[in-house]
């Protein structure tokens, strides 16, 4: 017998079988429930084992979380600026030699020294222009600075000495933009991009820019310098920003754009075939609008797309995603069993989201997925979005 | 009062009966005697009936209250032999053919092997004979959802029972590494 008959035959049967236990018989058991004691339950016998290891999970989670954040914060207190010393060094280091001579000196100074510090500004509290260790340009650092030949806050008044620092007040310097230098797509490791929607929105909000982090931020640059939500940054701002961006390797570019919402992040540059970049998070169909009011093409026009010519993907490491309606020949996508019109595709960050726009039930639909040489999988298709994780 | 909340809860419990005890049989096939599951969820129904407070959807309430009950307490049960034969005996004096009620068994079994979901929207579509909305509604999903766990499940279904006996036993180490690899 054919099995899917035999199937739907038992279940048939099983759905035509009268109740197993008569209504007459159920109405009695309710008459009997009053009579019933309720049933009570001791508090200890509420704890199981389960519990007990989800309960200690969950505190070793948070304990361990906050911890971490506290490190984190601890290494944010000792920085210039909001910037992390952890993060400035490898930025420094990549400068030219008077930069050098700065990480020299950060590089000198252990961990007990950088306690001691922040004891001694525990202790004697100094004015708020004279707190931080690198001042706003210390990109100019004109000499080499020895940090065992001086104490900690002859240090700090010694790099303000050097770099005549200005005030706050007067730090801004009018930021003219070479926009066209950079064409490359920022290259942001995994770990740093998560760090960098983080810490940007964190910063936002705290400086009053932004009234929510849940909300949907742009950051775009003129030859002003940053723009968020095409709003200017005030003057005073500026140069803290384009530090802060620098540490995650984004440069200042004309069409250059880092977009944050709840689900996702996306950075990379404006071009005519789209958005190239990197996207960590998911991107949903209903954000294609967000992008092209913005005059940018993330997804191409729903009625334009061609089932086998998507977006091609690199995968090295780390997934990059190129957005392009060129056919790639790294990835290829074949569908069958569900009319091409009726399919969306999206690939966001190595997941490649399949949805059938059209309500229906699609049994036989099949997905292949190759690349290279490789098939990695078919799966079956319903009438939602199919995630396929490719990694 | 009593009176008051017992003859409420029968004028609840009318038209869910049907639906309700199909749900039931099927969940506790093999694993549990249905009238204690049964008497169970109207204990606890009865208990909070005052705390319910869409008397209209009571069926789905007690449908959910049923599954909950099957989760934590017997979900990871093994089948019992006593239980298959109560079950299977039951099913011949109800006019099912022996050979009918083997298949019945066996659909049982297989159907435990599917995933949590996609086994009780089978039950439901199939058995108790819900629609897809009202599945929805009992599970807190969209009727897509539904509808792809229906297919899935039934397709899944499908290969188990073509299985040759041999090969379950080393299936699902091949279910894994097909999801690593991906």
């Amino acid at each position: 017998m054919n099995k899917e008959y035999k199937d739907k035959q038992l279940f048939e049967t099983l759905k035509n079988l009268p109740p197993e236990i008569s209504e007459a018989k159920v109405q009695s058991i309710i008459q009997t429930l009053p009579l019933l004691p309720i049933p009570k339950t001791h508090w200890i016998s509420q704890i199981s084992l389960n519990s007990i290891i989800m309960s200690s999970t969950v505190i070793t989670l948070i304990v361990g979380t906050t911890l971490m954040l506290t490190h984190g914060n601890h290494a944010e207190k000792i920085t210039s600026n909001g910037i992390p010393i952890e993060r400035t060094i490898p930025t420094i280091a990549e400068e030219e030699t008077n930069e050098k001579l700065v990480e020299t000196a950060i590089l000198e100074t252990d961990k007990s020294e950088e306690i001691t510090l922040e004891k001694q500004f525990a202790i004697m509290p100094l004015p708020e222009q004279e707190i931080p260790l690198l001042a706003d340009n210390y990109y100019d650092l004109p000499e080499l600075l020895s940090l065992s030949d001086v104490t900690q806050v002859q240090l700090m008044d010694t790099f303000e000495s050097m770099t005549n620092a200005p005030s706050k007040e007067s730090s801004w310097l009018s930021i003219d933009l070479n926009l066209e230098r950079c064409k490359s797509i920022p290259n942001v490791s995994d770990k740093n991009i998560k760090l960098l929607k983080v810490s940007l929105l964190n910063k936002l909000k705290k400086d009053e820019i932004i009234a929510s982090k849940k909300g949907k931020m742009m950051l775009t640059f003129n030859k002003n310098g940053i723009l968020i939500n095409n709003q200017p940054l005030e003057n005073q701002l500026q140069k803290k920003y384009l530090d802060f961006l620098k540490n995650y390797n984004i440069e200042p570019c004309a069409n250059r754009v880092v977009i944050t919402t709840p689900d996702y992040i996306a950075i990379g540059n404006r071009t005519k075939e789209g958005l190239k970049g990197h996207i960590q998070g998911r991107a949903s169909i209903d954000d294609i609008d967000f992008f092209e009011s913005y005059g940018t093409k993330l997804f191409p026009q729903k009625e334009e797309r061609e089932i086998g010519s998507f977006h091609s993907l690199v995968v090295n490491g780390s997934v990059k995603v190129h957005w392009s309606k060129q056919p790639s020949s790294v990835v290829k996508l074949k569908l069958s069993g569900i009319p091409d019109h009726k399919v969306l595709t999206e690939l966001v960050s190595g997941v490649l989201a399949i949805s059938v726009l059209e309500e229906g039930l699609y049994e036989d639909a099949e997905v292949v997925v190759e690349i290279g040489a490789k098939k990695l999988k078919y799966i079956d298709v319903g009438e939602e979005a199919e995630l396929l994780e490719i990694k | 009062m009593t009176a008051q909340k017992q003859a409420a809860f029968l004028e609840a419990y009318n038209g869910c009966h049907d639906a309700f005890i199909r749900y039931c049989s099927a969940l506790a096939y093999g694993k549990m005697d249905t009238e204690d599951l049964v008497q169970d969820v109207l204990l606890s129904a009865y208990t909070h009936f005052e705390k319910i407070e869409k008397k209209g959807q009571f069926l789905h309430y007690l449908i959910r209250a049923a599954r909950n009950r099957s989760i934590s307490k017997w979900r990871k049960a093994k089948f019992q032999t006593a239980l298959l034969e109560k079950h299977t005996e039951r099913l011949e004096t109800q006019g099912i053919s022996p050979d009918l009620a083997l298949d019945i068994q066996i659909l049982y079994k297989t159907m435990d092997r599917l995933p949590e979901h996609q086994k009780d929207a089978l039950i439901l579509f199939e058995i108790t004979g819900f629609s897809m909305k009202e599945i929805a509604d009992i599970q807190g999903s969209t009727e897509g959802a539904v509808k792809t766990k229906i297919s899935r499940g039934r397709k899944r279904l499908r290969q188990l029972m073509e299985e040759k006996p041999t090969r379950n036993a080393i299936n699902p180490i091949f279910s894994t590494l097909q999801t690593v690899t991906l």
